[in-house]
């Protein structure tokens, strides 16, 4: 079992440092950049900002000297060796100090006449994608995610994401847990008494709620409860907050997203129900004059709930995922909105942040469904150790 | 189950309302006993006045910091705040600013002209990074501070010679520079707390301010409070007690908060896409519908045939029907657009923009014909480019109709996401382009200085000897009258030349509960919650029979 999780440790450690990869390739291949809003920036007032993020550098002169002139304009490409400028040196000589490298020129340091030492900035230029990946895979291996764009760099990418996340993980638990208890039982019940009213009921039940996507099932709630019998308020969750207030506008978020899930759950649950109650093992469990309820619990309901724990590593995805519609709708301050709204700012940080967050997420899920199911189903465990 | 709907229908037909009703539920509201506004906001993660620059982090900060000057009520001149007076010397390049003495910051720590002088300092650091940086650039040795040509801060056109008084030099004279003096950038930030926790500085924990409101709460996302500054140096005439701000990216769950009475101000959200005219046309008390410094045109570029012929790019101009484009895709109530000035300086500067020529298709076609392209004879399509936006693809396809029918023109329409849009346009690949301009600067020369050989944002790559010399003449003309003859002078430059195709300027549709007074119309969309207030029984009454009640402007600064 040891060798069995680090094995799946360590590779998971190669899917996140994959899926890092890509993404951060996929978010320079967007066009467009972070400081294209309504208006362009001034160039100077750009270079300050991509300094911070580490998206610019400067060229250094490198002679003392009067500028005479600027032979590159903001915007421009240049060709490694390309002249950039011209200087006149402090013994009457001209010289053109040429660019060492490829580079894109982002603002210009200060106007013709300007007295240069040596060292002193003459350009700003943008760093390229291959410096900032290094740059960036080496801060997250010490775990430093960087700051967020959308803070103007006033904020670390963890510490937004540490404000969020328990909001996320409250609202994805308390709906996981609606879910499973109103799935299971309400597959439970239909399973043992197929064909009967109830049954009928939880499975018209289950298909609505199947075919209801969040983003119809949540603001037709929210109309309902909040704009017309204003029961339920909008706005101001509060993780572990348990007073009324509070509470309250948990209700709706939770349920819609639980609802869903439910309903799947309910028919996997059935299914299994269904599947095993017409196997061997529990034909030899009534044949043994076992009571029902425990040849149900023990016997059946064990083998038959096999299936949902299979599917809750893709749920944990989808409440996870799903939640982004919900926490838009419900005006739940989780971790959902990072993922629309850094990328379509290019908020470099704050995507790979969410990223790389949900996917180590997802690969820790699949890892405890897989324990889950060893400890459940014993063709499992035979299988790994 | 078809039962089971049926509710669900009528909760809906109910929910959605009829307006009528609504009006008359809106005055029978009775007035409320707490002098607390709440009002809907985007979010803002971070309230660094040195650096913000998103509308949602200005709501918050402006009622909590005050420059010298601040918005009046209404249209109306910057009013005293941090100075008494000023005066200007006669090439009006040099300010000197006398400030009012005995002000302190929140904490009792006396504010002086020192404060200041660090403060746009700060703002200028490179390693500030602010954004708004560049609204400082209009003092001497500014920019090149700023862009790290020198790192002597001495060199900034800003100077303390005592605690009281603030002597500035500046790059031009600047006409408009009492409204920049309003603008976020220009508010002292306290050095003393900004020094100590860095970063941290600006959150309700540590924050000390100096105007009417103290930030006391802020959960980015969540909401956000502010309650009266007992040190405000004019406290007993802020009404409000405290202000929620109750942070939404989306504007259904704006509009909701405030139909349910959560607010009472819908705050800087827009109104839902599909609400906006029946808002319009109900007649409703709370709505309002104000005129913007914002330009909606396409570019033009002006280096591609056929648009490189400036004939054609009048005759595009001159084929478009503006009004019914206002009235029935619009419906916004927005002005048509002549030019790129908006008619909103007639009492700030006495100007009244250049009236260019109305839709004619006559003219249109006349032109064209002399360019040699009658009835759009030898014209290949030509691509509008437009990005993602429900509003910006109906209008492109109303201009596309008109040049068709008016000119026989074929345009292809081309949707993108704006991030690629910005990069077409900067590029210049393209024929014409969707763009808009809001105001930097209470000032005309804003919208004309896009056009500018050397702008940014001249997408239409339009570069005019002429022109750049009409606007150098503005910058260098201290006179007030002389100056909006220049402006006049480089509009008419403007027309003639057509890089763009002016369509509209902006409105902004708003709902405020009828009680609420003090928040007048303003240009610059400015509105200080230190004037607003709930009206008197008496006035409430007046306000119920019908009687539309505005608070005058106050006197503005020397």
């Amino acid at each position: 079992m040891a060798r069995f999780l680090l094995r799946r440790l360590l590779a998971g450690v190669v899917t996140l440092w994959v899926v890092a990869s890509l993404s951060f390739g996929l978010m320079r291949l967007a066009p467009g950049g972070p400081f294209q809003r309504d208006k362009p920036l001034a160039p100077a007032v750009e270079a300050n900002l991509r300094r911070t993020f580490g998206l610019a550098a400067d060229v250094p002169a490198d002679a003392a000297g009067t500028l005479v002139q600027f032979l590159v304009r903001p915007g421009q490409v240049v060709q490694r060796g390309q002249p950039i400028a011209e200087i006149r040196l402090q013994n009457g000589q001209m010289t053109k100090p040429s660019a060492v490298s490829d580079l894109t020129v982002i603002a210009l340091v200060g106007t013709p006449g300007r007295v240069l030492k040596s060292g002193d900035p003459l350009l700003a230029r943008a760093t390229s994608a291959w410096e900032q990946y290094v740059r960036a895979m080496a801060s997250y291996a010490r775990l430093d995610f960087g700051v967020t764009y959308a803070s103007e760099g006033t904020e670390t990418v963890l510490a937004t994401l540490a404000k969020a996340f328990p909001v996320s993980l409250e609202l994805g638990f308390l709906a996981l847990l609606l879910a499973l208890v109103l799935g299971v039982s309400a597959g439970l019940v239909s399973g043992l008494y197929p064909n009967s009213r109830l049954d009928h009921l939880s499975m018209t039940g289950a298909l609505l709620a199947v075919s209801m996507s969040s983003i119809v099932l949540g603001p037709l709630l929210k109309l309902i409860f909040c704009v017309h019998l204003r029961w339920l308020d909008v706005g101001g969750w509060e993780p572990l907050a348990l007073d009324w207030p509070h509470t309250q506008v948990k209700i709706l978020p939770v349920l819609t997203l639980g609802l869903i899930y439910a309903a799947w759950f309910a028919r996997l649950t059935r299914a299994g129900m269904l599947e095993v109650a017409r196997q061997d093992f529990i034909r030899t469990a009534r044949a043994k004059g076992l009571p029902e309820h425990f040849v149900v619990m023990r016997h059946a309901f064990r083998a038959a709930i096999l299936p949902v724990v299979s599917f809750l590593g893709p749920a944990l995805a989808g409440i996870v995922t799903g939640s982004t519609v919900i926490e838009q709708v419900f005006q739940v301050p989780g971790v959902g909105e990072f993922f629309v709204t850094s990328a379509v700012n290019r908020d470099y940080p704050m995507v790979m942040g969410t990223v790389i967050l949900y996917s180590s997420l997802l690969i820790l899920a699949n890892l405890l469904v897989d324990v889950l199911q060893a400890a459940l189903d014993p063709r499992v465990r035979g299988g790994h150790d | 189950m078809r039962q089971a709907f049926l509710p669900i229908l009528c909760l809906l037909a109910v929910a959605c309302g009829r307006e009528p009703d609504r009006a008359a539920q809106l005055l029978a509201e009775p007035l409320p006993q707490h002098r607390h506004l709440s009002f809907a906001s985007g979010g803002m993660e971070f309230l660094d006045p040195a650096r913000v620059a998103e509308t949602a982090g200005h709501h918050l900060m402006m009622n909590a910091f005050e420059g010298l000057y601040v918005y009046n009520r209404g249209d109306g001149p910057p009013v005293p705040s941090m100075a008494t007076s000023h005066d200007v010397s006669p090439d009006g390049k040099t300010w000197t600013i006398h400030l009012r003495t005995g002000v302190t910051w929140s904490d009792g720590v006396p504010l002086t002209a020192h404060d200041f002088v660090w403060s746009w300092r700060r703002v200028l650091d490179p390693k500030t990074a602010s954004r708004s940086a560049q609204l400082l650039w209009f003092l001497d040795g500014a920019q090149a501070f700023n862009e790290g040509a020198t790192t002597n801060p001495e060199t900034v056109g800003v100077h303390a010679p005592d605690d009281n008084t603030l002597v500035i030099q500046l790059k031009n004279p600047t006409p408009f520079f009492l409204d920049l003096l309003c603008e976020m950038p220009y508010v002292p930030t306290p050095r003393h707390v900004v020094e100590g926790w860095q970063e941290a500085w600006a959150t309700p924990a540590h924050i000390v301010s100096n105007g009417p409101f103290l930030l006391t709460k802020h959960e980015n996302r969540v909401v956000s409070e502010l309650v009266k500054n007992p040190r405000y140096w004019d406290a007993p005439n802020v009404w409000l007690d405290a202000i929620s701000v109750l942070h939404t990216e989306s504007d259904q769950t704006a509009y909701d908060w405030y139909e349910v009475g959560k607010t009472q101000w819908q705050g800087d959200t827009s109104l839902p896409v599909d609400r906006a005219p029946s808002l319009r046309a109900s007649g409703r008390p709370d709505f309002h519908s104000d005129p913007k410094l914002c330009s909606y045109y396409f570019s033009v570029r002006v280096d591609r045939p056929p648009m490189d012929d400036a004939r054609v790019r009048r005759a595009v101009n001159l084929a478009i029907d503006k009004e019914r484009l206002a009235l029935h895709i619009l419906r916004g109530g927005q002005p048509v657009a002549m030019n790129t000035v908006p008619d909103l300086f007639r009492t700030s500067h006495g100007y009244t923009p250049f009236a260019g020529e109305g839709f004619n298709p006559e003219h249109a076609r006349q032109l064209l014909a002399e360019a040699g392209h009658a009835e759009g004879k030898g014209l290949a399509p030509m691509t509008l480019y437009f990005n993602t936006g429900e509003g910006h693809r109906l209008i492109a396809e109303f201009v596309q109709r008109n040049l068709q029918e008016n000119l026989g023109v074929q345009v292809q329409l081309a949707n993108m996401e704006w991030g690629t849009l910005l990069k077409t346009l900067l590029a210049g690949d393209f024929a014409i382009g969707r763009s808009s301009w809001c105001a930097d600067y209470p000032d005309p020369l804003t919208f004309l200085e896009v056009f500018h050989s050397a702008s940014k944002a001249n997408y239409s790559g339009y570069k005019s000897a002429e022109y750049d010399g009409a606007l150098a003449a503005i910058s260098a003309e201290p006179d007030m009258q002389k100056r909006n003859a220049l402006l006049h002078h480089a509009e008419e430059i403007l027309d003639r030349d057509m890089p763009l195709t002016p369509l509209f300027h902006y409105t902004w549709s708003y709902l405020l509960r009828p009680f609420v007074l003090g928040y007048e119309r303003h240009a610059q969309d400015m509105h200080p919650l230190k004037y607003v207030r709930w009206a008197t029984p008496d006035e409430w009454t007046r306000i119920q029979k019908g009687e539309v009640i505005h608070l005058p402007p106050l006197p503005g600064g020397n």
